[in-house]
């Protein structure tokens, strides 16, 4: 899985996109696949003990059976129709969609991959570039991500957020995000927080995301007593000393058939979704 | 002192006050979290940790300047 990347992709889709979508919802959407689905992957720990968790981590959280369909691009899809009809506004659809596909995709770069296509193939999609490790719990899975590629992934993402440095600018939040989101209009009316603390709010998941990298990788790399038997390994895949857990096809040729099932599948659905009542629900809402 | 003259306080605080703001909150953030772990690296702690930091860091200032300079009212000013 993807760490601090699912923070920062926020950012950049935002302001690369130059789509009409709410900066609330790009965020929320990015986070969403993971929002109800990650505490069963590591559990609660309370002390010694630990509660709630599942015994094969990356079948649930990615696999079928479990709750692997919300790292589906049908899933976004179908959140964003309910929010198109509930709220009738197509900033927050847009952004929800939008947000939800990126962690769907960039969640494809480690070894578990996503089932994009789900339910027309459960065949996951994977780069393997770097290790799921969510069976190693919390401090595990951090460790072999921020000693593997997933670092460099991360820090690749902080660039390009940094390199559009201008998008967290005052000036920005008050002339592109501000007026594209009524959320911010309703947190001014419900709270009325200064100018810093909205801006405050608006740049806390990039501060919150850059700092994310350096605290883990500080602890992975700096502060774990056993990095000496974990070292940095950026092999792709790796880091080579975590059991990855994978969902390979039996063959290629099965994971072409497969794909082609679930592209046929996915996009007849979703003509059929816009001719029916998708288009009807964008031109009704504002 | 009103929510309001609060809010045109907080509009003058420079780029630069800011700035610092925010990097005294990510060091505080990078080496607690670094220590401290999940409990402050998640997706709610963390963030709230950085909002809340910088507000209070800027109203720490603001209450350092009110008690500085002394207030002029709106007639004063030029």
């Amino acid at each position: 899985m993807s760490w601090a990347a699912h923070e920062l992709e926020s950012y950049v889709l935002q302001k690369h996109l130059r789509l009409p979508m709410s900066f609330t919802a790009v965020l929320l959407g990015c986070l969403l696949p993971d929002l109800f689905t990650k505490l069963p992957v590591y559990g609660l720990n309370i002390g010694d003990l630990t509660y709630l968790r599942v015994t094969n981590p990356a079948l649930y959280h990615r696999g079928w059976p479990g709750v692997g369909m919300t790292h589906s691009l049908l899933f976004g899809v179908g959140v964003s129709l309910v929010v198109l009809a509930v709220f009738r506004s197509r900033a927050w659809a847009l952004g929800l969609l939008v947000g939800q596909w990126a962690h769907a995709v960039s969640d494809t770069f480690d070894t578990a991959g996503t089932m994009l296509l789900f339910p027309f193939s459960t065949q996951h999609v994977s780069f393997g570039m770097w290790a799921y490790a969510g069976h190693a719990g919390h401090y595990g899975d951090a460790t072999a991500y921020y000693s593997g590629l997933g670092a460099v992934w991360d820090i690749g993402w902080l660039v390009i957020a940094g390199a559009g440095f201008a998008a967290l600018s005052g000036r920005y939040f008050a002339t592109a995000v501000e007026p594209a989101d009524p959320t911010w209009a309703w947190i001014r009316r419900r709270f009325t927080p200064s100018p810093v603390a909205l801006r405050a709010l608006y740049r806390a998941f990039f501060v919150y995301g850059a700092c994310r990298i350096v605290a883990w990788m500080l602890r992975a790399r700096v502060l774990n007593p056993a990095r000496g038997e974990q070292p940095f390994d950026l092999s792709w895949g790796g880091p080579s000393w975590v059991d990855a857990a994978r969902f390979p096809a039996e063959s290629w040729a099965d994971f072409a058939r497969s794909m082609a099932v679930g592209v046929a599948g996915l996009s007849v659905t979703l003509v059929l979704v816009w001719q029916l009542f998708g288009r009807r629900l964008w031109l009704r809402a504002g | 002192m009103s929510r309001r003259s609060l809010a045109d306080e907080d509009a003058t605080l420079t780029a630069g006050e800011e700035a610092v703001i925010y990097a005294v909150v990510a060091v505080a953030f990078i080496v607690l979290g670094a220590v401290v772990g999940t409990p402050l690296l998640n997706w709610i702690c963390g963030p709230a940790f950085i909002v809340g930091g910088v507000t209070g860091l800027a109203a720490a200032r603001r209450w350092r300047t009110a008690r500085r300079v002394p207030t002029r009212s709106r007639s004063e000013l030029p």
